[in-house]
This record gives C-alpha cells, structure tokens and sequence, in this order.
C-alpha cells in the first residue's frame, strides 16, 4: 500500500463524496464540452469529444460506480487522464483543489460500498478522509473484450 | 564501434540498402536472362559502388570489402573481362543475399557484422579466372584504356586512399587539337582539380607537354576525391579549350593492372575511345539526378503531415460556414466580397493540397512485385522447374500501409503455386504442356477495391487429395465431406490443420502457411477466393479494401445525432411514401425502381429517438451499397457532402456495431461515420435486379424466399437458407457449466466450438431426446454463429410471401419467438424469429 508523503492528489467531487486522482496520472483537466454519445458501447461510455483534433472518449465515472448520473453544471469538468497510452476524460462534478496527504490507509475491505474494488487507498486530510482513485482499475476490466477478437 | 550507430544516418542508410539490393537483384534478373547490356551493368555497378560508399561511411567493414569485391567483379563484367555465367552469378545472388540478411541483423539491432571471407575468397577465384583473358578484345569499346605505370609510393598512397573509402579516378582530358598552350591549359586543369581532392599523379608530367612531339592531347590525372564525377566535369567544363573529359574509377582490381605496366595504346585509338566515352558520360550524371529526384522522408512524418491537412480541411469548413453566414449578414460589403474571394481559393489550395498528400501515401504495388522475379528464380532453381513470372499492372497504386500487410500472404501464394501448383518440366511436356511454366501475378484496381490474382498453369488442387487428407487427418467427418461442395473442399487448405499436414508428401502441404493467407486478408478486411481445374491451373484471387484516411462523405441527421457516410457508398437518396413499405419474413422492405430491397431503420439500431414528428411522411432514404448489394437507411435528414478525416475511436471504445469510426465536424463536434459493410452485411440482401414490369403479385413473387425445413416434435418450421451455414449429423455435445437452459453445451466442428441451441425447450416443448434423423443446423444468427439441434431436416423450399399469415398474437405465450405462419395446400409451416427466440444480442464487430 503507498504511504502517505510528497505524491500530489487532485481532489475531484462527485455528488456528496470526495476523490483524489494521483497528479501523475492526469494530462489535464478541461471544462466540459460537447459530447457525442456512442450507440451500443459501453454503458459507462458518455462518448465522445474533440480534444483539439483528437477524438478522446469520456467516460461517466457515476454510471462506473453505480450511481444515477449527476446533472452537468457550470463547475463539472472532463479530468483527461492516461490510460494505455491513450487519452481518456472522467467526468466530475467539480475540481477542488490540489493537495497531498500525512497518512494513507488501505481501502475499505467491504463490497458494500459502491466503487470501492476502483479505490486504492483512503487519504486523511484535516476536514476528513478522501478515497484515493486507482485510475488503471476504474478504467481496465471494462468488460469490453479489447484484442480479444470475438468472433 | 561507429558514432553513426542508434543516429538517425542508420535508418536512411538501410532504406538507401534495400533500395540498392532491390535494384541490384532487379538487374542480376535482368543481366541473367538478357545478356550482358551496358545499361544494366552500369546500374549494377552504380548500385554497388553507392552501397559501398555508404557502408565505408557508416562503418561497416566487412560490408565495406564486400561491396568493393563486388564491384570489382562489376568492373570486370564492365569491361568485358569476365563472362556473365550462372556460377558467377549465383555468387553475385549470394552476394546480395548476404547482404540483404546483415540488413535484417543490423534492423533487429545487431551491429555485428558476419565475416564475408567465404564470399570474398569466392569472388576473388572468379576475380582471377577473369584476368588471363585481358583486354585483347579491342572490339569491346569499354575496354580500360589506361596507360600510367604507377610507382610504388603512388600505389601505396592510391591503396591507402581507397580502404579509406576515397573515389579515386583517372581524369582524361583532352584538350583541343588547335590549343598552342596546352602546358597552360594542362596546368589550369590541374589547379582546378586540386579543389576536389589530391591529384597523386599525372601523365604525361606536365614539364614533358612542351617538349613532347608525340604529345596527343590527353592528359590523365589521377585523382584521390570524395566529390562525384557529375561536380568535378562542371568545374572543369568551366575551363576553354578542352574538347572533352572522360573519367574512369580506379579500383582496387585494376590498380593491379597499371603496376603490371601496360604499354600506351596508340594515339589513334585512344582518341577514339575517348570520343566513344565522352557519350557514354553525358547519360551518366543524368541517371544521377534522377536518383536525386526522390526524397526519402519518414513515413511517421508524413503521417504527421497528413494529419495536418485533416485539421486543415476541417478548419476550411469551418471557415465556410462562417463566410457564407457573414456573407448572408453584410451582402455588399466589400470586405465580405474579400473574404469569399480568399476562402474560395483556400479552399482550391487545401483539396489540392489534400489530393497531394493523398498520392504520397499511395505507391505502386511495383515495390512489392519488384521482389517477386528474384524469388521466383531461386524457387525455379530450387525445385528443377522452369518458370516464367509474368508481371501485369505493377503500377497499380495503393495505400503504402497495405503494400505491407499484403507482402507475406502474397509470398506465400507465389510459393505454393510455384512448388506445388506447377509441374517439373518432364511431366509438363509429357502432357503436352509447354516445359516453361507460367505464373501471372496481376494487380487491379476495381472501385474501392485492389485486385490481386496469382494464377499458374500447373496440376491445380487435387481436391481428393484434400478429401483424403482432411478426412485421415479427422478435421472432417465423412458424412461432412459429402455434403460440401467442390469449392467447399479447396478451401479447407486453409484450414491450418490441413495445411500444417507436412508429413503427406503427395499434398505436399499445398497450403503450408494459407492459414497465415487467410488470417491476413481476413485482417485487412479482405476476401480470398481460389478457382482450380485440373491440369490447367489455380487461380487465387485476393481483394483488400483501399483504405483511405480521407474520404468525401454524405452527412445525415438521424435525432439530434450527425453521421457520416462515405459518399462512395452512396446510391441515391429518395423519399419513400410509408404506403411503399412491406413487410416480408419479418423485414422490412421496400420497392424503389422495380428492386426490392431492404429497409434499416437506423434510429433502432443506434438507439437515437427520431426528433420531432414520430410519422413522418415521406421519409428520408439513402440507398447504400456495397459490391452488388443494397441496402436503404431511413434518416431524419440528409444534411450535405463533405470531406472528412477518418479517426479511430481508439482502442478504449473498441468497435461498435454500425459505426467505421468517427470524425470532426465544422462545427467541432465529433460525428460517426457508419459502418456501410456492416450494415449491409446484417442486412444481408443481394441487390434484387428489374423485377419484370411490376405489378403486385409478382412482386409477392420476387419476395419469395428460400427456406429449409426441418421438424421439431413433429411441427414444421423454417429458417431461411441464407442463415444457414451447414447442416451436421448431431455428434459429441460438450456440456458447458452454469450455461443458460436452452443452451445444451458446444460442439467441436473441425475445431471451432458452437454453442448449441435446444430449439424445443425454448418453445416449451417435450424433449423426445435424438434420434437417427436428427441434425444441427449451423446458422449465423445477428453475427453469431450457433447451432440448432433439430429432430429431422426436411427440405429446402421457396416460400412465398403470399401465403405468409403474422404470427396469432393473442393464441401465443411469447409471441416474439414466431415471426409468421407458412400456410399453403396442407403445409402448416412455423416461421421463426431466430434473433428473438435465441435472444442474443448483436455481435460486436470483429477485432481489427
């Protein structure tokens, strides 16, 4: 489990709680725009925008974690992270602040919790506890057979 | 080792290789089968001496003393001193050979060089049967007409100069006849050569001109430069009074020939020869600015390029739409007029632009073909044969990505056509065929499509042998061979089982590696097909789509989406009265010209809701189609024609269902671009052509399809035949775990797994278990492909749709499993809904 120390977190919201996203993981993070939705791919694909010219697929972390979709304000934002070498956005209800955390605990060992086999760790922080995102796992394991040629 | 090493010299000098192996195995081909041309020996030769020249750069040293070997070994073709015979050729091949597999270790990134002593001592033996026969032959205008004696210091220093990769050249220069200083003149030249290099020494001496009675003119410099000829004949063109300037290599090989001491040659001669050469030098610097004219640039560059030009285009329309509304606004402002002005010819420069990159993807099949004639030799050595590859269409152009991909299926075709298809040159002409046997290797273009076909005059498939094999190699079950057809059989070559059978000599593996063929087209999306007759030959035919990365395409509205369609795809574009809709076998159809063709509803298959009016009256239709079948879209709106980039949804999405990819919009949105052979394929009807002159009943008539008939529990049923892939006996069912309970396990057909289907369950029927009569029906159902267990198949019949009755919705439990009643004379036919009654979801598209 990593400890805690000098890895910087980019707080994100979504609804009521709370992620943090390792800064290393993240190419930048970009208000949100049109989204062109993509028919019969996966449920937890919102679709897809144009990142000056590239096509980058957005993905709703609510649908991923099992929650209804939080509506789109003026604070939401696309988070564009680094997935196998492709560009990938997360949208959040919001992007707070960056920080880092004094202690990390391993995560909740419960599948109550909605989303909780995404976390990799909680972070404390002075007004609570924050669950650490492990993008490669929020992102892998879509259930979308990739290389597996289905015939 | 070399600083060169990891630079980016490495990559441009292994291109400038295989450039230089190719041209030399090109000319070797052409040296073997036409003789001995001056042309041809001069590009040899040239090909050589670039490749030496580039490995001394790089740091090569074993390639270095190859490429010199060689050349000498040229240089003695060149100047008539050595036959060209097949020994020496073969040396030469090997030559290349060696060459071409140090270029593949130094790819995969291993620097060391192989020793070449073998090559070399053989190339030396040739080298010296070559010199016993020296330069007698006067007839040969060629003939090294050199006449200095070097010392051995300016031998030392000449020696020296070429290990050290230096050009060393014997300079002849005439100078006029009428010319009275030709000590000056002599001294001027020498001047001027002295800023291309060290001159090691001149004859005559240029203090004996004055004096010498017999002085003819000429003065030979011998030249030690790193400058090409082409540079050093225009600086000295510069110079007046000279009538002409020849100028010879000087070797490693024929160095040896001026110590030995040759006697000067007549004046008179020499002067011929000069003239003779003269012309021969003014087609030289030519040749080299042709190689000149290309420029080899990385293709990832030029990716980046092309990429560009995309954004460019989108811009461009964007900028349109934005004149044309500004346009509307301030209708006569001059500025507006200005900018109209500008965008109109923008827009001429980026499609020029665009066709330009388009053409610099594009490259003719010639350099893939180019390395065919070299292998068909050492096959035709190989295996005793005789064979003439003839070559069609080799400037057919195509996507340089696919010139790639198409390389190894295409080598394994050659090959098996080569050592199996063809026979040895006594069986031939024992049954009257020619010894020489033929293969024709012709590429095509046909609409979007390449054409490749290999066809040879030789035994063609034994399709028993196949049988056999097949059958012994238990890939096929007896009762299955007897219900394939004769094509059927030959394409179970491709079958990797049945083309890994090396130990069945008579078969010969005629199909090792053609399940590396198949997968290969099969990744390019494309089809491969195989005619055989016996004794008289095989023809494989390959088709790959012609990829390409821009595309003019027709926009629709289907909701509040935009898609595109790739305007070759489209037909036409109509409105359909919802009165000219029918409903046959459950589809959707409609007539339009006489043709009945199918009717899609996109909205349902891309879940998009129609905007506003639910019944619109007429609604939109674009015809698509796709080689001889069509297919109509029904679309909100048709927008417009535009140019669109080709974008990957990425690896992340996968493939989708219905959509090729996606695109950006003027507007900067993302649109979709569907996915025409996909549609179609689902769609799956053949372009039905004029029906006779229409009226209603035909019509019906015309809609009739083929079924076959099988009973379940003593109930008739039909599925159409062209959802049917196979008919099997029923044979060992694997169970399979935790499967639903209308699934009864999976087949092994020939080793590929079938999930079978329990048809009666799913209705609720009785299971009366199997018995002699029952089959599995093997049926592609929304992609998949499926078995059904049956408890007998009866026949294959034609349906009419007037007889057809929807299915009694009211009498039923589950209506959506039955599509329709088949009802004529005593026949009481149920008409299956295989989708809704298997309940399988469309597949998605197949990876790659």
């Amino acid at each position: 489990m990593p400890a805690g120390g000098s890895e910087q977190y980019i707080i994100s919201r979504l609804g009521n709680e709370r992620h943090a996203i390792n800064i290393r993981d993240i190419d930048e993070i970009i208000k949100l725009q049109h989204i062109t939705a993509v028919p019969n791919s996966r449920p937890f694909i919102r679709g897809v925008i144009n990142l000056r010219g590239r096509i980058v697929p957005v993905i709703s972390m609510c649908r991923r974690i099992g929650i209804p979709d939080t509506p789109i304000h003026a604070q939401s934002r696309i988070i564009v992270v680094r997935y196998q070498q492709e560009a990938i956005g997360i949208i959040v209800d919001a992007v707070e602040k960056v920080t880092s955390f004094e202690e990390i605990e391993p995560p909740l060992d419960d599948n109550e919790t909605m989303g909780s086999e995404y976390m990799e760790g909680i972070g404390q922080v002075a007004d609570g506890m924050i669950s650490i995102l492990n993008i490669q796992r929020l992102l892998g394991e879509g259930g979308n057979n990739m290389g597996g040629g289905a015939r | 080792m070399n600083d060169f090493y990891n630079s980016e010299y490495l990559g441009v000098f292994l291109d400038e290789m295989d450039e230089q192996l190719q041209c030399l195995d090109e000319s070797l081909l052409l040296l073997e089968n036409a003789g001995c041309h001056g042309d041809t020996i001069q590009k040899i030769f040239r090909a050589a001496h670039t490749l030496k020249g580039s490995s001394a750069v790089m740091g090569f040293k074993q390639l270095n003393r190859l490429t010199h070997q060689m050349e000498n070994v040229f240089e003695l073709i060149r100047g008539g001193q050595l036959e060209v015979e097949s020994t020496l050729l073969n040396i030469l091949f090997e030559c290349v050979d060696f060459i071409k597999q140090l270029r593949c270790s130094i790819l995969t990134g291993v620097m060391e060089e192989e020793d070449v002593s073998v090559l070399m001592n053989r190339l030396e033996a040739i080298k010296n049967s070559a010199v016993p026969h020296p330069v007698e032959q006067v007839t040969k205008p060629q003939a090294p007409a050199l006449h200095i004696v070097f010392n051995s210091t300016q031998r030392g220093k000449i020696a020296a100069a070429l290990t050290d990769g230096y050009e060393v050249m014997a300079i002849h220069v005439h100078l006029a006849e009428e010319e009275s200083m030709k000590y000056v003149r002599a001294k001027l030249v020498e001047i001027n050569l002295t800023e291309h290099g060290e001159i090691a020494v001149c004859y005559p001496e240029l203090e004996l001109i004055e004096k010498d009675n017999l002085f003819s003119g000429t003065v030979v410099y011998i030249l030690i430069t790193k400058q090409v000829e082409h540079d050093i004949i225009q600086s000295l063109k510069q110079i007046s009074q000279i009538d002409s300037i020849h100028i010879e290599y000087i070797t490693n090989l024929n160095l040896d020939t001026f110590v030995e001491g040759k006697e000067i040659p007549e004046i008179e001669r020499n002067k011929d020869n000069i003239r003779d050469k003269a012309k021969a030098i003014t087609v030289l610097p030519e040749s080299k600015m042709q190689v000149s004219r290309t420029v080899r640039v990385d293709v990832e560059r030029l990716e980046n390029l092309l990429n560009l030009v995309g954004e460019l285009i989108i811009d461009n329309t964007r900028l349109h739409s934005i004149r044309s509304r500004l346009s509307e606004q301030f209708r006569n402002n001059s500025d507006i007029n200005d900018l109209n002005d500008i965008a109109g010819h923008l827009n001429t420069v980026v499609s020029d632009l665009q066709e330009g990159m388009m053409k610099t993807r594009m490259i003719p099949i010639e350099h893939l073909f180019g390395r065919f004639p070299r292998m068909m030799r050492d096959l035709a050595q190989k295996s005793n044969k005789e064979i003439e590859l003839h070559i069609e269409g080799k400037e057919t152009e195509l996507d340089r990505t696919l010139i790639e991909e198409i390389s190894d299926p295409l080598i394994h075709i050659l090959r098996n056509s080569a050592d199996h298809g063809l026979e040895l040159p006594e069986e031939r002409s024992a049954m009257g065929k020619p010894r020489k046997g033929t293969i024709v290797l012709r590429a095509s273009h046909q609409g979007n499509m390449i054409i490749i076909t290999v066809a040879d005059d030789g035994r063609g498939i034994d399709v028993g042998k196949v049988k056999e094999t097949a059958l012994r190699k238990g890939f096929v079950t007896a009762a299955e061979i007897e219900q394939m057809t004769e094509k059927e059989l030959v394409l179970l070559i491709f079958r990797s089982g049945v083309s890994t059978a090396q130990t069945v000599t008579d078969l010969s593996g005629r199909g090792v590696g053609m399940d590396i063929v198949k997968s290969h087209i099969e990744k390019l999306n494309g089809v491969i097909d195989i005619a055989t007759t016996p004794n008289e030959g095989t023809v494989f035919t390959i088709k790959v789509p012609l990829t390409l990365a821009i595309i003019r395409s027709l926009l629709i509205k289907l909701g509040t989406s935009t898609y595109a369609v790739p305007l070759i795809n489209v037909i036409e574009i109509f409105r359909l009265r919802t009165e000219d809709i029918f409903t046959v076998q459950g589809r959707e159809v409609c007539k339009f010209r006489n043709q009945v063709l199918p009717l899609v509803r996109m909205h349902r298959k891309l879940q998009v809701q129609t905007e506003g009016d639910h019944d619109q009256n007429p609604l939109y239709v674009v015809i698509i189609g796709l080689a001889d079948q069509r297919v109509c879209l029904v679309v909100d709106q048709t927008i417009g024609n535009q140019e669109i980039v080709i974008k990957s949804l990425g690896h992340y999405i996968g493939n989708v269902p219905y959509l090729a990819g996606a695109t950006i919009l003027g507007d900067g949105n993302v649109a979709h671009i569907l996915d025409v052979r996909y549609i179609i394929r689902e769609a799956g009807s053949h372009y039905e052509t004029h029906l006779p002159k229409a009226n209603d009943s035909e019509i019906m008539d015309s809609q009739s399809e083929k079924y076959i008939t099988f009973s379940l529990a003593e109930m008739d049923f039909a599925i159409p035949v062209r959802k049917i892939k196979e008919i099997v006996p029923v044979q060992e069912i694997h169970m399979l775990a935790a499967a639903s309970s209308h699934v009864l396990g999976m087949i092994n057909l020939r080793g590929l797994l079938f999930p079978l289907y329990d048809l009666k369950s799913r209705l609720g029927m009785l299971d009366n278990g199997c018995s002699s009569s029952s089959r599995i029906l093997i049926c592609e159902v929304s992609g998949h492909e499926i078995g059904l267990l049956v408890d007998a198949v009866s026949k294959v019949c034609l349906l009419s749709q007037a007889h057809l009755e929807p299915a009694p919705e009211h009498l039923l439990i589950n209506s959506e499993l039955l599509e329709a009643i088949y009802k004529e004379n005593q026949q009481f036919i149920h008409l299956l809904n295989l989708e809704k009654a298997l309940k399988l979801e469309p597949k998605r598209k197949e990876v790659g």
